[in-house]
């Protein structure tokens, strides 16, 4: 083993601060997992808000991009599935910001009975399909229960108030389009009050925000295209399942998963964990 | 109309967010904030009589195992009384006990139950007159204390003050399936996060039952164990608190247990503690707010939103309900309320922390890619959703018909009585 | 509409969502991370725990060199280290021009080692250890006694099976401990030390004078009892002389008078400030700062969230019953006595005079 020393006398006390941090054999000093915190509260915590908040206003500065980037999206999709009806641009406004969000021109028909009989049909073959799903499945079988629950209020919904059902399907595309604004707009604040905390290169963190926004960016128009689409085949009865489950819930869920991935890079904190 | 259903549902909103800044308050605290474990360093001390008492019903695959580990703790053995409380076993827990008492007459003495109420309470009720010992540690029989914890689990009892100690739990069987990994997550969360910043604030960390104990006069002063509850730690914890006890939280002192393996045994575990623990919102939350002179308010509040978390299950379906019937109604809840609910249906479920709350404290203990996890807790929190509201509904149904509650054994999976953890 | 377009766009659109749910699922199915977390099944809050694997390491290390090593020996050990035997050959360890050492010592000599010398790893001493002023060292363990000169350092941890004697200004970073005893000279800086008895030097104080007869404790009026303990919920003063039997629970400030005494355990929120000569049979435990008085005794452990100062002639402990100091600082006054151990979280120091 080639000597770990290289210090002079001169350097004496610089020597015995490295020494005091070397553990038996060369290894670091390891601290237990319960005793672990992060230094340098304040420093961390303003730098943090800050990079937040101008991740939010890079954001806001970007809107009139994004909504124009959506239109050329939904443009392309709509030419390419072969859907009826120009795309539409409609104003909005996210703080001070105005901007357009597209969004389809056509309708989603109004559930016959005979699509909701077939709706209730769904109900029943998801009971029946989330009763059979067992062991490791059980969770799947709670969330299609969930979708029934909810297909159920929508099928109850139209066979007693077929025209009082309040959406367009162009009004909801914007809509979603809207929430998902919001949801992308939190992106930045909420890493700042939760990643941007931890032990982790700027590069790092700002390529996490890149990716979440980046990645909703495409998904929400995605996703509105998607729903507009279900809901022209499967007519009205279909949009509070998607709405409600399939909407908001999903982009959170790729904020979750990016945040879990992102969590498990490796931080100069592990340097000084113990491996499980 | 509208209106009408607005305003309950911006009350659990929020609800909803008042946990949410909880979850986030503590997490803060535990990354930053002056960590607390003032008893841990007690290595040398004229230590007290401890009673060891290990509920026991059915516990054939896991018993041995279980005193084998507290035959060699590190305490002096003439103070040291292990006491299995066998609880009606059918199965050959009572001949392994007898076993072990023939050959440690002086270190274990088994309490045979055969007959009365069922469940643990009801057996720590039972056999706590009959227990000596200053301290008494409780252990689950699945459990597998280190030598080294009974001391750390006695000294803060050193102070005065302490009536109660709690442990952390830490899954030994990670790796069965999804869901015990999933559960190793949120114990994560629930321990290395949630306890540990309520001991640092001195509010109320939680007496979870097991890998814990209680001073025995503290448990005398306020009238013992109680047989009709189905969540004994949740119950003792707010006696003690309301009866001017501290109960403190040891992130340390760590110990390994078995999680359920399967969907259904979780269920049936987590409607027990919900059912438990709304017996406590019910029977303390009037005391509590009664803020007895001793009880800081921040105390106050936190003893108040810990009792409150299994409601939160109810109350966010609750939400949703009214969310889904706003919607229909016309009213454009997307780009508010839907969102907070959304993020709430990950995030909000009493013991079961927010994401921010498991990632952090997965990351504190160096947990690396089991943190990419995360996505599927929202599995985990719709099956505890569920089955918190089931349970909530049914236990307020049952008690307008007047029925009693009943214990439901949680599953052992250990293969024989060895100890199969690591070294 | 597109039938195949539509196809592939919501395929598109479902592989979309999926992507960064894509190391989740990778860690689903091809599990990385799945063992538990290594619970220490014996904690390391023996002191001289790190001293005990050091012996061990050495033994299996020596055991495995060749038969034909020579008694002085400068080399290697089996697993690479750099190591030193010195039974005979002392010129290794002459004075002469201040030197950083490398190498794994073991001496078998008793001869001193000189000082202003620095030892990066550690040393195992047959004989009975003789360090030099100003000497550094990582670790030592000691076979015998030991006696550090002034101004040593030590930066990991030191244990001996004979007395440990530490001179004057040294500083023990890490673990400190002796089979024996410890004795700390003025201005010596520690953080952990346990020893059946550990002492600072200098001169007790003058025996009291004859106090008068104690007077029991009358409680307070909004004194609560609870359980075993009498709560107070505001400031205490005891006076001189008061004789208390029980525990206490002082939600305020607590002075204790001179020459009281208190038959139980004494926890306080605020600070806890103990006059000369008071004698405690329980523990003494504060989240505020601690402060025994001159020639005072506490049977059984402090427990300092903050400062806690013991001054001079004070004893904690006993012989037959030892305890523990836990503090964030300590600060011991001179012919202190320390039945147990010692661990602050901050450093603790012994009174400079």
């Amino acid at each position: 083993m080639a000597s770990p020393v290289t210090g002079r006398l001169t350097d004496r006390e610089r020597l015995l601060r490295v020494l005091s941090q070397r553990g038996a054999r060369g290894g670091r000093i390891e601290a237990h997992r319960a005793m672990l915190r992060l230094p340098n509260a304040g420093r961390r915590l303003s730098a943090s808000l800050l990079l937040g908040v101008a991740g939010l206003a890079g954001f806001v500065a970007l809107l009139p991009t994004l909504g124009a980037f959506w239109g050329t999206l939904f443009r392309r999709i709509h030419a390419a599935l072969g859907l009826p009806g120009p795309v539409v641009e409609r104003p909005t406004a996210f703080g001070p910001v105005e901007f357009t969000v597209p969004t389809v021109a056509f309708d989603a028909p109004v559930p016959m009975p005979r699509d909701l009989a077939i709706a209730a049909g769904v109900v029943a073959g998801l009971i029946v399909i989330s009763l059979a799903l067992r062991g490791r499945w059980l969770p799947a079988a709670y969330f299609l229960r969930a979708v029934a629950v909810v297909l159920t209020t929508a099928v109850g919904f139209f066979a007693f108030w077929p025209d009082q059902f309040p959406y367009r399907l162009s009004e909801y595309v914007v809509g979603h389009l809207q929430a998902g604004l919001v949801v992308m707009g939190l992106v930045p604040l909420v890493l700042g009050f939760t990643f941007y905390l931890f032990d982790l290169s700027v590069l790092r963190k700002i390529l996490l925000t890149a990716m979440v926004l980046g990645h909703l960016a495409i998904f929400l128009p995605l996703q509105a295209m998607f729903h507009a689409l279900v809901v022209s085949q499967l007519t009205l009865v279909a949009m509070p399942v998607l709405a409600l489950l399939f909407g908001i819930l999903l982009d959170v869920m790729v904020f979750v998963a990016f945040y879990g991935w992102a969590m498990s890079w490796p931080s100069a904190l592990w340097e000084e964990v113990p491996r499980p | 109309m509208r209106t009408a259903l607005l305003i309950p549902l911006l009350v659990i909103v929020g609800i909803v967010v008042v946990y949410t800044l909880r979850h986030y308050l503590f997490t803060l605290n535990r990354l930053f904030g002056t960590h607390r474990q003032p008893y841990v360093d007690i290595g040398v001390a004229d230590w007290p009589h401890v009673s060891v008492l290990v509920p026991a019903h059915n516990e054939e695959k896991v018993i041995a195992g279980m005193l084998d580990a507290l035959l060699a703790a590190d305490y002096p053995a003439d103070r040291l009384v292990i006491v299995p409380i066998n609880d009606r076993s059918t199965d050959g827990t009572r001949a392994i006990l007898d076993a072990y008492a023939a050959r440690h007459p002086a270190r274990v003495k088994p309490y045979h139950r055969t007959d009365g109420r069922p469940g643990k309470a009801a057996a720590l009720a039972e056999a706590f007159p009959t227990i000596a010992g200053e301290v008494h540690l409780i252990f689950d029989a699945d459990y597998l204390p280190g030598q080294g914890l009974i001391k750390q689990l006695v000294a803060p009892f050193f102070d005065p003050e302490v009536g109660a100690v709690m442990g952390r739990v830490v899954p030994l069987n990670v790796s069965r399936s999804l869901l015990t990994r999933l559960l190793d997550l949120e114990r994560s969360g629930g321990y290395q996060v949630d306890q540990q910043a309520r001991m640092n604030l001195d509010l109320v960390p939680q007496y979870g039952g097991t890998v814990g104990g209680v001073r025995r006069s503290a448990l005398e002063a306020v009238d013992g164990w109680r047989e009709d509850t189905l969540a004994e730690d949740t119950d003792v914890t707010y006696r003690l608190i309301l009866g001017g006890w501290q109960v403190v939280y040891q992130n340390r002192s760590e110990c390994y247990e078995e999680v359920p393996e399967t969907w259904p045994t979780r269920i049936r575990q987590i409607k027990r503690w919900a059912r438990g623990h709304n017996q406590a919102l019910a029977a303390y939350t009037g005391r509590i707010l009664a803020k007895p002179a001793h009880l800081r308010p921040l105390v106050a509040l936190d003893g108040l939103l810990l009792l409150g978390v299994f409601a939160m299950g109810p109350l966010l379906l609750i939400g949703w309900g009214l969310a889904t019937t706003l919607y229909y109604l016309g009213y454009q809840i997307s780009t508010g309320i839907l969102p907070i609910l959304a993020v709430a249906t990950y995030s909000t479920l009493g013991n079961f922390a927010a994401f921010f709350e498991v990632a952090t404290a997965a990351r504190l203990d160096g947990s690396r890619n089991r943190i990419r996890l995360l996505p599927f807790l929202l599995f985990g929190f719709l099956v505890s959703l569920t089955s918190v509201s089931v349970a909530t509904l049914s236990q307020l149904v049952g008690r307008f018909r007047g029925e009693d509650h009943t214990w439901q054994k949680t599953e052992r999976y250990r293969n024989g009585p060895s100890i199969g953890g690591p070294a | 509409m597109n039938a195949t377009a539509v196809t592939i766009f919501l395929a598109a659109t479902i592989l979309w969502f999926l992507l960064p749910l894509l190391p989740a699922i990778i860690e689903l199915l091809r599990p990385t991370d799945l063992a538990p977390l290594t619970v220490v099944p014996r904690d390391a809050g023996d002191v001289a725990f790190l001293a005990k694997g050091f012996r061990g390491y050495l033994a299996g290390q020596l055991d495995r060199l060749p038969a034909e090593t020579p008694a002085d020996f400068l080399g290697r050990l089996p697993d690479g280290t750099l190591f030193g035997r010195v039974r005979e050959a002392t010129g290794v360890l002459a004075p002469g021009q201040a030197t950083v050492q490398d190498r794994v010592m073991v001496l078998e000599t008793g001869a001193p080692v000189p000082g202003d010398q620095t030892f990066v790893q550690e040393i195992h001493a047959r004989a009975p250890f003789l360090g030099g002023p100003r000497t550094a060292y990582r670790a030592i363990l000691a076979d015998q006694g030991a006696t550090l000169g002034e101004g040593s350092r030590v930066l990991r941890w030191i244990h001996a099976a004979g007395p440990l004697d530490i001179g004057a200004g040294s500083a023990l970073a890490g673990r400190a401990s002796s089979d024996r005893a410890v004795r700390l000279g003025p201005g010596v800086r520690f953080d952990r030390i346990g020893a059946p008895e550990i002492v600072t030097s200098g001169t007790a104080p003058a025996a009291p004078a004859p106090t008068a007869p104690r007077t029991p404790f009358v409680p307070p009026e909004d004194a609560r009892r609870i359980g075993d303990h009498l709560r107070i919920e505001a400031d205490l003063h005891l006076p001189a002389g008061t004789d208390v039997d029980g525990n206490l629970v002082v939600r305020g400030r607590l002075v204790v008078g001179r020459g009281s005494r208190i038959r139980g355990s004494i926890k306080t929120h605020g600070e806890i400030l103990i006059e000369p000569e008071v004698e405690i049979t329980g523990s003494l435990v504060s989240r505020a700062p601690i402060s025994v008085g001159q020639g005072g005794f506490v049977a059984g452990p402090i427990i300092g969230e903050d400062e806690v100062r013991i001054a001079a002639g004070s004893v904690i402990g006993t012989g037959g019953a030892p305890t523990t100091i836990a503090a964030r600082t300590l600060t011991l006054g001179p012919a202190t006595t320390i039945f147990g151990q010692i661990t602050t979280q901050a450093g603790g120091t012994t009174a400079t005079t």
